[in-house]
């Protein structure tokens, strides 16, 4: 699965993400899912505890999406309980499709991030796009995980200096938070607009001829990956025009 | 040759002009050490050469600077990198990529060269500092030294006839601000111009010309 073309990993983790967004049918959404998952599985291992280390954080809100539906989603077939608590299948449905929509998300997000700079910039090269889109895409991805790092370097500095967060009251630790993420943001903002001189003054955006060091072909697990997308994709049009 | 003339640089609300009417040439293979206190524009003036002055950071700037005859004054900023290289005192604002081996061909791939080119660039700047091991490594694992020579070892590779180093060797052990004085040795030789500023001493007897800036 490495070995697929890095444009290969984009397309896949576009079509994971809009088929997540448009498609409201549970049982496709449902094979979207286990779809992507077992790309997700095939590209980093089955590692099902690191897995559920990474989706437990998200527990509490899949719960809480589905109890809102469920509480509030008066439509459908009866299917528990009676009038303020009763249970009716449209919320049940929707409940759980949004669940879905979110770990399809959450998993083709973690499918992008598996990429490097390089990658992107052999992706977009591919489709003859200018370097600029590989680095604001490659930039912002890893702005997020970039941001938390510096944050928790914040909070250890605090932790060194004798500070025990937990024990402070909740205010304390929310404006210690606050500091922490306004000069952290403020680091990322500076920093970044001395960064992007200092590309510039490597020829970035240079308007002639560029030459690309790293190139990479097409194999046969690419049109694998893209006759299967095609496929999928015309099985599920003519399903929902039939 | 560098001609700079009549140089007059005036940040927004500050009263005095960091520079006035400064004037100075630099011919080939000679090196001029910028001197002077903290604040009196060493930076500045390699920031003004460079074209970070005016065009991304705006103060009242007048003055020609020439280079081998072409006025580098309209050339933008991504097109000077052809005519000089800039090593910034921080290495941390010039490391953005994953990889090692990115960095130092990220300008080379910008100026159009074939592969050949660029590898026989790359292998000779990675072996003047001591980075031939190193082309996996993520820069961010680098030690603040490494990730100095990592910036010189690119700069190095654009082959350009004017280098601008603010401080290249704070933060360097000895044995590679050996590696550093070989380096500027062997770009003296070749012909190229380096405008460098530097409190180290044991580099001094580089210097062709040396400018006070605090006068």
């Amino acid at each position: 699965m490495n070995k697929l073309h890095p444009l290969s990993f984009i397309i896949a983790a576009l079509w994971f993400s809009t088929a997540a967004i448009f498609v409201p049918q549970l049982p496709w959404l449902t094979l979207a899912f286990l779809l992507c998952a077992i790309f997700r599985g095939l590209l980093t291992g089955f590692n099902f505890r690191l897995w559920w280390k990474q989706v437990r954080k998200m527990i509490p809100l899949f719960l809480a999406i589905l109890v809102i539906q469920l509480l509030f989603t008066k439509k459908g077939e009866l299917l528990w309980g009676k009038s303020w608590y009763a249970i009716y299948s449209v919320g049940l449905h929707r409940g759980i499709a949004v669940n879905l929509r979110l770990l399809i998300l959450f998993f083709s997000a973690q499918i992008l991030l598996r990429l490097t700079y390089e990658d992107f910039d052999i992706a977009f090269n591919t489709l003859h796009l200018p370097e600029e889109f590989a680095f604001m895409i490659f930039y912002t991805i890893h702005i997020i995980p970039s941001a938390g790092e510096h944050i928790q370097h914040s909070l250890q500095l605090v932790k060194f200096r004798g500070i025990n967060l937990r024990k402070l009251p909740l205010k304390s630790q929310l404006t210690i938070y606050r500091y922490i993420s306004l000069s952290v943001l403020a680091d990322v903002l500076s920093r970044s607009e001395i960064q992007a001189i200092a590309l510039d003054l490597r020829g970035f955006r240079s308007t002639r001829k560029h030459t690309h060091l790293l190139q990479n072909n097409f194999s046969l697990y690419d049109f694998m990956l893209y006759l299967s997308i095609i496929i999928i994709t015309l099985v599920y049009l003519f399903s929902i025009l039939a | 040759m560098l001609k700079v003339q009549n140089l007059y640089l005036c940040y927004p609300g500050q009263s005095e002009p960091i520079f006035k009417n400064l004037t100075f040439e630099l011919k080939d293979g000679e090196l001029l050490w910028l001197t002077g206190p903290n604040g009196c524009g060493k930076t500045s003036l390699l920031n003004c050469i460079s074209g970070i002055i005016p065009q991304r950071i705006k103060a009242e700037f007048k003055g020609d600077i020439i280079l081998n005859d072409l006025d580098l004054n309209p050339i933008p900023i991504n097109e000077r990198f052809r005519y000089l290289a800039y090593q910034m005192s921080d290495p941390d604002n010039q490391i953005f990529f994953p990889r090692v081996e990115k960095e130092l061909f990220f300008a080379l791939e910008n100026a159009g060269l074939t592969i050949k080119e660029m590898k026989e660039r790359i292998i000779r700047a990675t072996e003047d500092f001591g980075l031939q091991d190193f082309w996996e490594t993520e820069p961010g694992k680098l030690s603040l030294g490494q990730k100095k020579l990592l910036v010189l070892a690119f700069c190095s590779a654009q082959d350009t006839p004017l280098y601008l180093l603010d401080e290249p060797t704070s933060a360097l052990s000895g044995e590679s601000i050996l590696k550093v004085k070989k380096w500027l040795k062997n770009l003296l030789s070749n012909g190229k111009m380096v405008i460098m500023v530097e409190h180290n001493p044991d580099l001094g007897s580089l210097a062709n010309q040396i400018l006070d800036l605090s006068k």
